[in-house]
């Protein structure tokens, strides 16, 4: 028997003797099965999985691997392509679409995709009304959309809307779904919301396998999805959620991980000095903006919002602050952006011109203090701390508070002058690839409030009738002479400062192929196109 | 009469979950923003918003909302995250299993290690492992439980590859059926060993950047009253009467001084449960943590009052446990 | 008796002059108050200590390693770290003693006040008090903070929230061994009031013990300050609050370790030197120590 005494000791090292055989039986893990499977690293989780309602990036990626719409956005630009609609015609100037199907296609259940599966994915996206509903609210209602013959669905609009198809590729709200598997697991009048949460009823080149909530996602390839497969798809693809940056970048470097999304800038910079990595490096329809106050003294004078658009270190930003992942916006839609206006006047770090302006409105010495709001990302951290510098060479004392997206969201939505800072940072990224998306909802009069998103309380009538005439105009190049004047209004009146023009950055491993970065399908990947590449 | 004991300790602490409540729901209140418009997204129609709000009860004043709140409550019924519209009650059953295991892990550690270490740093006082054991343990009730998980992290994942680096299982290893939620246990219930290999392997990291803080504190505090223990009369006269020494250590300081200790472990659960958050960020541990903090940062009530409540409800319980034992095992403190 | 009662039994008071050559005489205690006065002193002489603004920007200066002019190396905005280091002192040390006094103070009130009274109002007083306690400490502290809003003085707030409870239990329980006192029962005879009597009486009997728990407790209330600042309902930027840098440097632990690592360090050594005071406080005070540290 063991003497008493030395108990201890031994009970010690049989732990760590146990721990130690542990570590060796579970030690490496087998490669080969994991070629074909992509594991992809998104800081945030997956809310839920349903088509007509989810509205976060990370919900988002999933029902693109899932799902198809009537037509989506080609390749890298705003063209639409056909996708689950081969054909369609637009008749009465606009007010009325005809779509013709494309046959043969199934959902992963085995029904056929037809024009009752699409009346009835869109009746219901409309009935459940949130999410991207809202973009379709204005110019559809269920009564406006018919099934003319099993492969032709007929949308009439309740009012002109120009960017009608540009909305139909959006990945926000307009997947068609299977009715049948959504009738078989409906509850309690739910129209499937409960079960579409973390299962699928799509028609796309991925199916849902399993959801783990807050950990991961895993979709497994549809054999008989139409598209077909090439031999280095991946069959299996995994996104987990790693919410820590420095752990997806040590994953992606281990090889434990295949895609990170949104590297930061520095991470971007080393990931491209490793040769087994590919940095991927794409200006986006993203945008900053740090948002005046037009309401509040003195930024209600535009001369002193252009004596703020000078005190802005743009360059030292995007070079030093950005790493070069940026680019100095021109005016207040993202240069990627068809409609882009190239010839619009740009601000530049200018102290000298600054101070000359704000003398001559009356500020010689600057003398008055501001407060500026910032959400928990970190280049908004870093553009209100530059621009906190620049404004304390001018004499203005200016706070800085980080806040959370409900205290914004309120201050915003209260309309009230008094509740919001004198300046917040603020990204845009638009639901659809129409200039429209950013020059109404943002610069609007009607968008002052609840249901718009007019932080500078702007209000310009004549602004409000040119974009106006937008709306209606189905004619491109129509709406992109409307846009360019809207553009230059917008630049004179400087209710925000044009800050930069964000990049999409991406991270691979060089075993993976094919990604394609649309601009307009933000923040979600094309699974089906990419290859593994040994 | 021990039942007394514990029948008031329940009594009591009702009544004390019930001030949780009203307190969470009064705070909560206090945090401004509108969940409904958080919840619908910035394109979203007021419309939507309105539909969002009234599905949640949000239009209604707040004393109104608090006692839906406690009717469904003792149903059982937590809600519906507005979030993700799933119950609470689902989600916290998803969650806290990940925190419970991490969290008793980080325990198991600082008892495991930390008792030990503590009675030999007593009884062999003033040797070099005395020195070296309570220079970490110093250390160790010093450190951020934040930072070191990152420094574990980058470590033993990033530099040496020796553990794994986010996650409770690895990708290829599939998870046991769910019976307890805590993994180790439902791979050992299946005999899953690849499984509970794995699963321990993705524990160890987590734990030690949790745990490191209790760990330090057990050893103090054994140490401490084992040797306050060492020096009471009993001792003497036991070593008087010829016992020898180390029968006497195991035999009866041991369990004097380990009642305080209890007691630590007791508190010391709260704590961690707290401290988690900062742990399951790093290591992507999908445990309540996160949930808490998503929750208190997008207004979304249902999971703040859903987690204040379960969180203090088995902080409640696992010290009424604790209570008890100690109950049981000193009577002094019964009639207090 | 709960738990955390237990944890407060008293213990005799020593004279207190042997007190402070039983503190000196133990090297670990002697550290802790090397450690403590120099965090003092550099909190103090800050604005002399610092060699950059710690607040100004400088884009071209970012992310420098330790080296010539930068002995901790510099941040993604430029700023020194050192600087920022030496700065948030200040508001680590302003942090951790401000909201011990008010714990203390709010604790000692309901505390002494309900342990005198007795009766109904010491049971709801204490009910109360559970309340608090009932909560994980952390998910207390985020709550309120949330509510109170993003800053500095809110996180303190939120923090003397959750601390207070426990001075009222420590209290509490000394008022209640010292209310049967015998020179408490003589100036009650001799007609003294109840606040003459807590405050002439029972309260400075126990300021020992507050005095080691408050000690120890600076330590982990700083602590508790940086993890609401790592969260972000803490210190907000620019304010170089050593949680909310490391928050802000753990996206650049791989390539620029300097930036979170330092801050660390400092919390580290901070709560280490309060550790040692109060761990000494509490050795010397208690006389059955033997004159040896409890470690």
């Amino acid at each position: 028997m063991v003497a008493k005494g030395k108990r201890w000791p031994i009970s010690i090292l049989s732990v760590l003797l146990v721990s130690l055989g542990l570590l060796a039986f579970v030690g490496g893990s087998p490669a080969q099965t994991r070629q074909r499977i992509l594991v992809h690293v998104d800081p945030a989780a997956l809310r839920s999985a349903d088509p007509a309602t989810a509205y976060d990036a990370p919900s988002i990626q999933t029902i693109r691997g899932v799902y198809e719409g009537l037509v989506t956005y080609k390749g890298t630009g705003p063209d639409i392509q056909p996708v689950l609609a081969t054909s369609w015609e637009s008749m009465n100037s606009g007010m009325v679409w005809r779509f013709h199907l494309r046959r043969g296609v199934k959902f992963h259940d085995g029904t056929s995709v037809d024009a009752n599966a699409v009346k009835f994915s869109f009746d219901r996206f409309l009935k459940l009304g949130k999410g991207g509903a809202g973009n379709f609210e204005p110019f559809l209602s269920s009564s406006g959309i018919r099934v003319i013959d099993p492969y032709t669905v007929e949308f009439r609009l309740t009012k002109a809307y120009g960017p009608f198809l540009e909305t139909m590729a959006s990945e926000f709200g307009p997947w068609i779904v299977s009715p049948t598997a959504v009738r078989a697991h409906e509850k309690n009048g739910d129209m499937g919301a409960d079960w579409l949460k973390d299962h699928d009823a799509g028609s796309g080149p991925y199916t849902i396998q399993s959801v783990t909530p807050n950990q991961q996602v895993v979709m497994v390839a549809f054999k008989d999805y139409w598209q077909g497969w090439a031999p280095n798809n991946f069959a299996e693809v995994i996104i987990r959620t790693v919410p820590e940056t420095t752990t997806r970048r040590m994953l992606l470097e281990r090889g434990d991980a295949q895609l990170v999304n949104r590297p930061s800038p520095e991470d971007a910079d080393a990931l491209k000095r490793n040769p087994r990595i590919h940095v991927y490096d794409d200006p986006e329809m993203r945008n900053l903006w740090i948002i005046l106050n037009t309401r509040r003294e003195p930024l209600n004078n535009k001369t002193v919002r252009h004596a703020l658009s000078y005190a802005f270190d743009y360059k030292g930003f995007v070079e030093k602050a950005e790493a070069g992942y940026a680019t100095q916006a021109r005016g207040p839609i993202p240069a990627r952006m068809w409609g882009w206006d190239s010839s619009l006047y740009q601000y530049s770090f200018d102290l000298q011109e600054a101070k000359t302006l704000l003398a001559q409105a009356g500020y010689p010495r600057g003398n008055f203090s501001m407060v500026i709001w910032h959400l928990t990302y970190d280049d908004m951290r870093r553009a209100a701390a530059v621009f906190q510098g620049g404004l304390q060479q001018l004499g203005i004392d200016a706070k800085i508070q980080q806040v959370t997206g409900g205290a914004l969201f309120d201050a915003i939505n209260s309309a009230d002058p008094k509740k919001m800072p004198d300046a917040l940072t603020l990204y845009w990224i638009p639901d659809f690839a129409d200039p429209l998306n950013f020059l109404y909802p943002v610069f609007a009069t009607a968008s002052i409030g609840k249901g718009g998103y007019n932080g500078s309380l702007y209000s310009n009538p004549a602004y409000d009738s040119l974009i106006g005439m937008a709306f209606g105009e189905p004619n491109r190049d129509k709406r992109i002479a409307i846009y360019k004047k809207a553009q230059e209004i917008l630049v004179e009146d400087a209710p925000h400062l044009w800050i930069a023009d964000l990049h999409n950055i991406v991270a691979t491993s060089n075993t993976v192929t094919g990604y394609v970065f649309n601009p307009y399908l933000p923040q979600t990947f094309n699974y089906h196109g990419m290859r593994y590449k040994p | 009469m021990l039942l007394r004991y514990v029948v008031r300790r329940l009594l009591l602490a009702v009544i004390v979950l019930l001030g949780v409540t009203f307190l969470t729901f009064a705070v909560s209140q206090l945090i401004p923003g509108d969940p409904a418009r958080l919840a619908a997204g910035p394109h979203a129609s007021e419309a939507s918003v309105e539909r969002l709000r009234r599905e949640y009860g949000l239009d209604r004043p707040w004393p109104v909302q608090y006692v839906d709140f406690l009717g469904r409550l003792s149903r059982g019924n937590l809600g519906r995250s507005v979030q993700t519209d799933r119950p609470v009650r689902d989600e916290i059953g998803d969650y806290f299993p990940a925190t419970a295991e991490l969290t008793l892990a980080a325990i198991a550690l600082a008892c495991a290690v930390g008792i030990p270490v503590g009675v030999l740093s007593a009884v062999w006082r003033n040797s070099w492992l005395d020195h070296s054991a309570r220079l970490f343990s110093l250390l160790g009730v010093a450190v951020p439980s934040f930072w070191l998980g990152l420094l574990l992290e980058f470590v033993f994942y990033y530099r040496l590859g020796w553990l794994p680096g986010e996650g409770r299982l690895g990708l290829v290893t599939t998870a046991p059926p769910s019976r307890t939620g805590l993994l180790l246990i439902d791979s050992v219930i299946v005999g899953d060993m690849n499984a509970f290999g794995d699963a321990l392997l993705h524990l160890v990291l987590p734990a030690v950047a949790l745990g490191y803080n209790s760990l330090a504190l057990v050893t103090r505090t054994t140490r401490a009253n084992l040797l306050e223990v060492l020096h009471e009369d009993f001792v003497r006269t036991a070593h008087a009467k010829g016992l020898r020494t180390r029968s006497v250590i195991f035999g009866h300081a041991l369990r004097n001084a380990l009642l305080p200790t209890l007691t630590i472990i007791g508190l010391q659960f709260g704590y961690l449960l707290g401290g988690a958050i900062l742990v399951e960020t790093i290591f992507a541990w999908p445990g309540i943590g996160t949930y808490a903090l998503n929750g208190i940062l997008n207004l979304d009530f249902p999971v703040i009052l859903g987690v204040t409540t379960t969180v203090t409800l088995i902080f409640l319980v696992v010290n009424l446990i604790v209570d008890v034992l100690y109950a049981t095992l000193d009577p002094r403190v019964r009639y207090a | 008796m709960l738990s955390y009662e237990r944890l407060a039994l008293p213990r005799l008071a020593s004279g207190r002059s042997r007190t402070f050559r039983r503190v000196l005489r133990d090297p670990l205690t002697v550290a802790g108050c090397g450690i403590v006065a120099v965090l003092a002193a550099v909190a103090i002489a800050a604005p002399w200590l610092t060699l950059h603004n710690p607040i100004l920007i400088d884009l071209h200066e970012r992310l420098l390693p330790p080296g010539p002019g930068h002995p901790l190396g510099t941040d993604d905005l430029g700023r020194d770290i050192y600087s920022r280091i030496i700065a948030g002192s200040r508001i680590s040390l302003q942090a951790g003693f401000l909201v011990l006094i008010f714990a203390v103070a709010i604790g000692t009130l309901v505390g002494g006040v309900s342990g005198y009274l007795g009766g109904w109002a010491e049971e709801a007083m204490m009910r109360v008090t559970d309340m608090f306690l009932a909560f994980p400490p952390l998910v207390l502290a985020m709550a309120v903070a949330a509510a109170l809003g993003r800053g500095l003085t809110n996180a303190m707030i939120a923090v003397v929230f959750v601390w207070w409870p426990w001075y009222a239990r420590l209290v509490r329980s000394q008022v209640l061994t010292l209310k049967e006192r015998e020179y408490v029962l003589a100036a009650r005879a001799q007609g003294a009031g109840p606040a003459k009597i807590l405050v002439r009486h029972v309260l400075p009997n126990t300021s020992s013990q507050i005095v080691v728990q408050a000690s120890l407790d600076v330590g982990y209330a700083i602590l508790v300050t940086a993890s609401l600042g790592f969260i972000g309902l803490g210190a907000q930027p620019p304010l170089p609050e050593w949680g909310a840098m490391i928050a802000q440097g753990r996206t650049y632990l791989l390539d620029d370790w300097w930036y979170p690592t330092f801050p660390g360090l400092a919390i580290m050594l901070t709560v280490l030197g309060f550790n040692l005071i109060g761990d000494g406080l509490r050795d010397a005070l208690d006389p059955r120590s033997g004159g040896g540290r409890r470690g």
